[in-house]
């Protein structure tokens, strides 16, 4: 209900110049934005919980994370 | 010659940045000089001598004393000034993410934080970091004469780099902190550093219970890899604050990021996104974290945990 009133009340919109400030120069421009690319593997082990363990510590060994 | 100055209170982070920033002036013409603040500083000049900065401006003056960010930003401004630093690097620690600020104001200087990536591109550094709750990445370039970079640690490698001339200078500097500090205690519960990790078990809600995370810990044990968390998992005080990972938490970087019983959200995975290796073990195939693991196991924690853990015993 309070939510419905707030809707009819009027709106103060204000510019800088209105509030006495001066817009400041940009000190930083945005050359792009965009979602980030992950370069992935996306390999999914199957089997049984033993099954897949074996295969993914197989994994990392050949990764050179295990076994180092 | 103008330089590229480079600090952080945390010695391996300003190595990482040196390293980096050696690289990156060659590209831009800049020369590479070191800071080092605080007790034990003229030990760190070698060190960062060896990562490459041809100048280590060194200050132990007892004001640095805790780094408190006042003080460094204004020994940095004042350092800045001597070097005739044309950019620098502060770590994008939790201390340099008070100070990188602060140094860019007295320098009249733009600010990056958390900066994730850095390339010279048309004689300009371009500087990626998370946007968006961490969505997208925002490249952007700072138009000022002088330029301030809060960099993430392990943005850069150590490997590979060549030493510089290492040349110390111990300069007089007048600062002073606004900060009294009236006590300084360990704290309590654990302490883990995830920025440095090189293996990190992540868990989740996937666990129904506290005692559950033993689980966690064996696993972690089994792989000589350090426990992180989601937000949830502390905010239920299973586990400290300090082994959140993600928006709230740590930007980490590790070999291997393996996360157990995470679904995946954008807030957890923008902290690992770094990571070499990702792997994820989730009962729902369906999880986001799949999307962007390099490998993958389907099945409940609860059995595969054990599994992995039995079959690590032989490694």
């Amino acid at each position: 209900m309070q939510i419905m009133k707030a809707k009819s009340k009027p709106l103060q919109v204000w510019s800088l110049a209105d509030i006495g400030i001066e817009a400041p120069a940009q000190v930083r421009e945005v050359v792009s934005n965009l979602a980030e690319e992950q370069d992935r593997k996306h390999i999914l082990f199957e089997g049984t919980a033993a099954e897949q363990a074996d295969a993914f510590v197989d994994a990392l060994i050949r990764e050179g994370v295990l076994g180092r | 010659m103008a330089v590229l100055l480079v600090y952080s209170e945390k010695i391996e982070t300003a190595r990482e940045l040196v390293a980096g920033g050696k690289e990156l002036g060659a590209a831009l013409g800049l020369g590479v000089s070191a800071v080092a603040l605080g007790p034990g500083a003229a030990a760190a000049a070698s060190e960062l001598a060896a990562a490459g900065a041809d100048t280590v401006y060194v200050s132990e003056d007892a004001a640095f004393e805790g780094w408190p960010a006042d003080a460094v930003a204004a020994g940095l401004a004042q350092i800045a000034d001597l070097a005739g630093a044309a950019v620098v690097f502060v770590g994008s620690t939790r201390r340099g993410k008070e100070t990188a600020p602060r140094l860019a104001q007295k320098l009249g200087a733009g600010c990056v934080t958390d900066v994730n990536g850095l390339a010279a591109e048309g004689g300009e550094l371009v500087a990626a970091r998370y946007a968006f709750g961490g969505a997208t990445v925002a490249r952007e370039k700072l138009t000022t004469p002088v330029k301030v970079f809060a960099v993430m640690p392990k943005t850069f490698s150590v490997e590979g780099a060549t030493a510089g001339a290492g040349k110390v200078e111990s300069p007089t500097l007048n600062v002073e902190s606004r900060v009294t500090v009236v006590d300084r205690r360990a704290k309590e519960g654990d302490h883990v550093n995830l920025d440095a990790a090189p293996l990190i078990v992540g868990v989740g809600r996937g666990f129904n219970a506290r005692e559950d995370l033993a689980l966690g810990d064996q696993l972690a044990a089994a792989l000589g890899a350090v426990v992180g968390c989601t937000k949830s998992l502390a905010d239920f005080e299973w586990l400290g604050e300090d082994r959140i990972i993600g928006l709230s938490g740590a930007k980490t970087a590790p070999d291997l990021y393996l996360g157990v019983g995470v679904s995946g959200q954008i807030q957890h995975t923008v902290g690992v996104a770094g990571a070499k290796l990702i792997a994820a073990v989730n009962k729902d195939k369906e999880a986001p974290i799949f999307a962007m693991a390099d490998y993958g196991l389907v099945g409940d924690l609860y059995e595969v945990v054990p599994a992995l853990v039995e079959r690590l015993k032989s490694v």
